[in-house]
């Protein structure tokens, strides 16, 4: 694979890592760092991209090529420096590969290796330099991870002390957004977000002021013909209607549709089996007329005719697990996509037909309308009344017209919606928690057990608060939902947590590189663990690190517990406990990192809403 | 006592009409598109005679109308349409005919047939008959010859004047007091000549919009006066025959049929079918026998299962000596239309001699008009071929 550009060559190496971390399917972290070197001239920049997902191995690198002419070659010498474990292995491998060598008679230059000290965890640092522009590359990141992973990107001029560009952007996001949901659901809000923000890097308000307005659907299938290959293709639409279309960013294309392609996490450009795909699909089924598909390299262009539509349709598809693309499988997905939004929103996306049977409710509702009127039968009429749930003093011919009018058009768009299949939809974490979570959280609200009220509480400190073996699960996706105020208390830096990395919104630094300093993770204290948002959160000791997950998402209570009193902090743990012994599906991991012994951290993320609504209402109060 | 069974009647259907309501509107509410379930009917089926179950005049499974289609809610909003309207007339007690219907809403039931269709599916769906609707068509068909009887108070005679033709009432239903001294009924296909060889010209012509003078006018109406019926009557057949005679003038409307029915019913006559010799008047006769598919589910009020087929056979040509100029070759369409008849479960079931006729007309690939017998002599077929074909019936036959 050769690279055209240095985008291209980054884009290539951050959708690894990401890769890398789903594959792990454990809450990963994805850490991009842009150092410029001091007092070079042309800028010199050091870009590495590390992650904690499953160690790389060397083949994904030797057939990489850097072309020996071009812009590339002249800003890159080709050079890359990887550093990769497996959870299993005892040292962290270190090579180096000059991908400008010929593939064929190319060999890595093997560095020392560090050793783990019997530290269980796994990672890839891969690290390049080019001269560029930190401005040009964050730029272009930026745009990326807005794009394909809506994180944002923050970099770190160390020679220019206060440099450090912290263009992180936060929202409050719906409750529905959560760390245990499908990628398929990713893909879907993640398309919410790209479409809030259309292009730019603030949700943009004069298109669309609500989310809302935003209205969804996704759909996903699976083809499992072979044991060993996999072909999942997931689809999601998003529809918002256009009030101004005068002051619109989409401008005179506004009634023309984005496709956006991802394959196995990463942007890809559109192939002819995509654009058959696209132009395969029965439209007509959902009220659409294709006029044409186009190849926008980036993405696929569709026209529709022959009238402009009042509303903006949006997809994005994402196919993985195969190398090749199955035009009935996108099709599939995206004919699910659209059914799932019909299926969801009547009224919406209904077939030509149905608008045309549609047409004939007046005449039909005037009818029947009629043959109650003129009956002579009075228990007749009021029976029919009733079935209609009309009153008796509403036996007028224009009220009954319009409420079987009504009726009628309710069940001709039930019609239009296809009875889904059986729907294959992606295995969630914690499935079987989730009830359990649901259960518990309904006692303890029912007991007047509030974990917002720390002064009932008794004392005690957890021992050794080791997760219920949630670790090996899927991975616990983005970080969403949460309450950006927060932050205001928090220092943020310049790497990225990741969970399912692409689609989340959100998201934010922790303090240092996933892999560094020759095993375990070295990071900052402070500066990271809290940075998961919808937690409630127990910091017992400044110098503490931990990794943790979250379950559902929810109210956000961070809380250094350092700063409390004695007898708080102590509140706060004992709370924790009963959460714990509350929620079995409580993932915590303590004691990873250097100085185990001098701190844990519990977090804790609580499922329903109905706390944080009482404490809403106690706050309205 | 017959005011008041009509009352009870017209009671009965509004009760059906409001009860069809009634299921649509919980259908509606349930957010379900199934709106009428109409049964479906057939007067024969092609099946072979240990599948046939058409002789239990039982519905052949339904036919669900719903919002999904838009054919079906076109359907739906025509019949519902003619429903309301039925509805009307049976709550003021008034009649209207399919005609008067259609021009109510011109544009939206667009052909007759649509009308005429929607009324057999109320029909259907209420279990009644097109004049329980007080639906009535104008009726087509003629009658002559030794009759009496009086419709809606108004008496007709026709013994006066036994060689003159009368309408077929509008109202059959109403028609009471039926008296007769006559030996059979004759039911003709024809009342006026409508052959194959001289006609094709006047039709050809009327798409050419061509203008008629008034001498080719007279020309005309004298053609079409050269009918069986007609025939018939110039040649005082019912004053030489104590006999009733009946034409449908072609394919014949439920009036006539229903009013044959009523005369067979009430005067216990045998009745005897004269139709030309080709499919479409075999078909005709199939029609007068066993009733029409498009109204099979009233078969059992319209059918005259004691209709005989006195003629035209294909042996006739042979027996009377018709020239070969008065045979015509069996189209393509011909044959498959007879092929298709022969099919017919009721034939074999019931009138398997009939079956035998066709076949022979089929082998001989001829075909030829009633009209032919008068080759020789304008009267030959009053004179000769009714009276001996009717005496040979009469005293063979199961009469």
């Amino acid at each position: 694979m050769e690279f055209a550009s240095l985008q291209d060559l980054y884009q290539h190496l951050i959708s690894s890592a990401i890769r890398r971390c789903i594959c792990s399917e454990r809450l990963c972290r994805l850490s991009v760092l842009l150092q410029r070197s001091p007092a070079s001239d042309p800028p010199l920049v050091c870009i590495s991209i590390s992650d904690t997902g499953i160690g790389s191995c060397i083949q994904e690198f030797q057939d990489l090529k850097c072309p020996v002419e071009g812009i590339l070659a002249e800003t890159w010498d080709g050079v890359v420096y990887v550093r990769t474990t497996n959870i299993f292995d005892t040292k962290i491998s270190c090579y180096q590969l000059n991908l400008k060598e010929n593939v064929s008679t190319r060999k890595p230059i093997w560095l020392p290796s560090n050793i783990k000290h019997g530290v269980k965890f796994s990672g890839t640092e891969v690290c390049l330099s080019v001269y560029e522009s930190v401005d040009v590359l964050l730029a272009e990141m930026n745009c990326f991870f807005q794009k394909n992973i809506a994180m944002e990107v923050v970099a770190d001029g160390q020679d220019i002390p206060g440099s450090r560009n912290d263009a992180v952007f936060l929202e409050n996001l719906p409750a529905s957004s959560s760390f245990t949901a499908s990628t398929l659901d990713h893909l879907k809000l993640g398309l919410e977000d790209y479409v809030l923000k259309h292009g730019s890097s603030l949700t943009c308000d004069s298109c669309f002021p609500n989310r809302d307005d935003l209205r969804s659907g996704s759909g996903m299938v699976c083809e499992d013909k072979h044991k060993t290959t996999k072909l999942v293709v997931e689809a999601a639409v998003v529809i918002s209607e256009i009030s101004n279309s005068a002051n619109n960013c989409f401008g005179a294309r506004c009634s023309d549709t984005e496709v956006l392609c991802f394959k196995d996490f990463a942007p890809c450009s559109i192939s002819e089996a995509f654009l058959k795909a696209l132009t395969d699909i029965d439209w007509k089924r959902y009220g659409l007329t294709l006029e044409c598909a186009i190849d926008q390299r980036s993405h696929a262009l569709l026209k529709w005719g022959p009238t402009p539509l009042s509303f903006h349709i949006h997809i994005a598809v994402h196919c993985h697990h195969k190398t090749r693309f199955d035009k009935k499988l996108i099709r599939k997905a995206i004919e699910l996509a659209l059914d799932d939004f019909k299926n969801k929103y009547a009224g919406f996306l209904l077939s030509a037909d149905t608008l045309k049977i549609s047409m004939f409710a007046p005449d039909l509702a005037k009818a029947i309308a009629g043959l109650i009127s003129y009956s002579n039968d009075m228990d007749f009429k009021k029976e029919c009344l009733a079935i209609l749930g009309l009153q008796p003093h509403q036996s007028e011919g224009e009220i009954v017209e319009e409420t079987i009018k009504n009726k009628i058009i309710s069940a001709i768009e039930v019609n239009d919606q296809r009875p889904q299949g059986i729907k294959e939809v992606a295995p969630l974490l914690f499935e079987d928690g989730r009830r359990k979570l649901q259960f518990v959280n309904d006692e303890c609200y029912k007991g007047g057990f509030d974990p917002m009220d720390f002064s009932s509480t008794e004392t005690g400190l957890p021992v050794n608060l080791v997760p219920a073996g949630i670790i090996n699960r899927r991975p616990v996706p983005i970080l969403r939902g949460w309450d950006s105020t927060i932050f205001k208390l928090l220092p943020i830096s310049h790497c990225y947590w990741i969970g399912q990395p692409r689609w989340s919104t959100g998201g934010i630094g922790d303090g240092g590189e996933a892999l560094c300093d020759g095993g375990a993770l070295e990071l900052e204290p402070l500066e990271w663990w809290f940075l998961l948002p919808p937690c409630l959160a127990f910091f017992l000791d400044r110098e503490a690190e931990a990794s943790l997950l979250c379950l559902q998402c929810f109210p956000l209570l961070a809380m250094q517990a350092s700063k409390f009193e004695d007898q708080t902090r102590k509140a706060i743990i004992t709370t924790s406990v009963k959460l714990l012994e509350l929620i079995p599906l409580l993932i915590f991991s303590g004691n990873v990192g250097r100085n185990t012994e001098r701190g844990k951290l519990v977090c804790l993320r609580l499922c329903q809403s109905k706390w944080e609504l009482k404490r809403r209402e106690k706050g309205r109060r | 006592m017959e005011g008041n069974r009509g009352s009870l009647e017209r009671i009965d259907v509004l009760r059906k009409i409001t009860e069809l309501t009634k299921s649509m509107i919980v259908e509606l509410s349930n957010r379900s598109s199934k709106m009428i379930s109409i049964d479906r009917f057939k007067s024969y089926c092609t099946n072979s005679l240990e599948n046939c179950c058409c002789r239990f005049n039982l519905s052949e499974g339904k036919e669900t109308l719903t919002l999904q289609r838009e054919s079906h809610v076109r359907r739906l909003d025509v019949l519902l349409r003619v429903l309301l309207i039925i509805q009307q007339l049976l709550r003021e007690n008034r009649h209207s005919s399919k005609r008067d219907i259609y021009y109510m809403h011109p544009s939206v039931f667009t052909d007759q047939s649509v009308v005429d269709r929607a009324i057999n599916d109320i029909c259907i769906l209420l279990q009644c008959s097109r004049h329980n609707l007080n639906v009535v068509s104008v009726g087509n068909g003629l009658v002559m010859g030794w009759l009496r009887f009086s419709e809606a108070g108004r008496r007709f005679d026709c013994i006066k004047k036994p060689n003159s033709a009368h309408f077929i009432p509008v109202q059959v239903e109403e028609v009471t007091d039926i008296a007769s001294p006559a030996d059979y009924i004759l039911v003709v296909e024809k009342e006026s000549g409508e052959g194959y060889s001289d006609k094709s010209w006047f039709h050809g012509s009327r798409k050419l919009n061509f203008k008629f003078h008034f001498d080719q006018l007279k020309y005309l109406v004298s053609y079409f006066e050269r009918p069986v019926f007609q025939r018939l009557a110039n040649d005082r057949f019912c004053s030489r025959n104590r006999c009733i005679v009946i034409t449908g003038r072609g394919y014949p409307d439920v009036p006539t049929r229903r009013f044959l029915r009523i005369l067979v019913d009430v005067l216990a006559l045998p009745a005897f079918c004269l139709v030309d010799c080709d499919p479409y008047g075999f078909d005709i006769l199939t029609t007068y026998r066993f009733g029409s598919m498009q109204m099979a589910y009233d078969a059992k009020y319209l059918r005259i299962p004691q209709l005989q087929w006195l003629g035209a056979f294909a042996a006739d040509s042979e027996k009377y000596n018709l020239p070969e100029q008065c045979l015509i070759p069996l189209t393509l369409q011909d044959k498959r239309r007879t092929e298709a008849l022969l099919q017919r479960c009721y034939l074999r079931r019931e009138v398997p001699q009939w079956r035998l006729e066709l076949d022979s007309m089929l082998q001989r690939g001829v075909k030829f008009e009633i009209e032919a017998l008068s080759v020789h002599n304008i009267s030959f077929l009053s004179e000769e071929y009714l009276p001996s074909k009717i005496k040979n019936e009469l005293t063979t036959g199961k009469f």
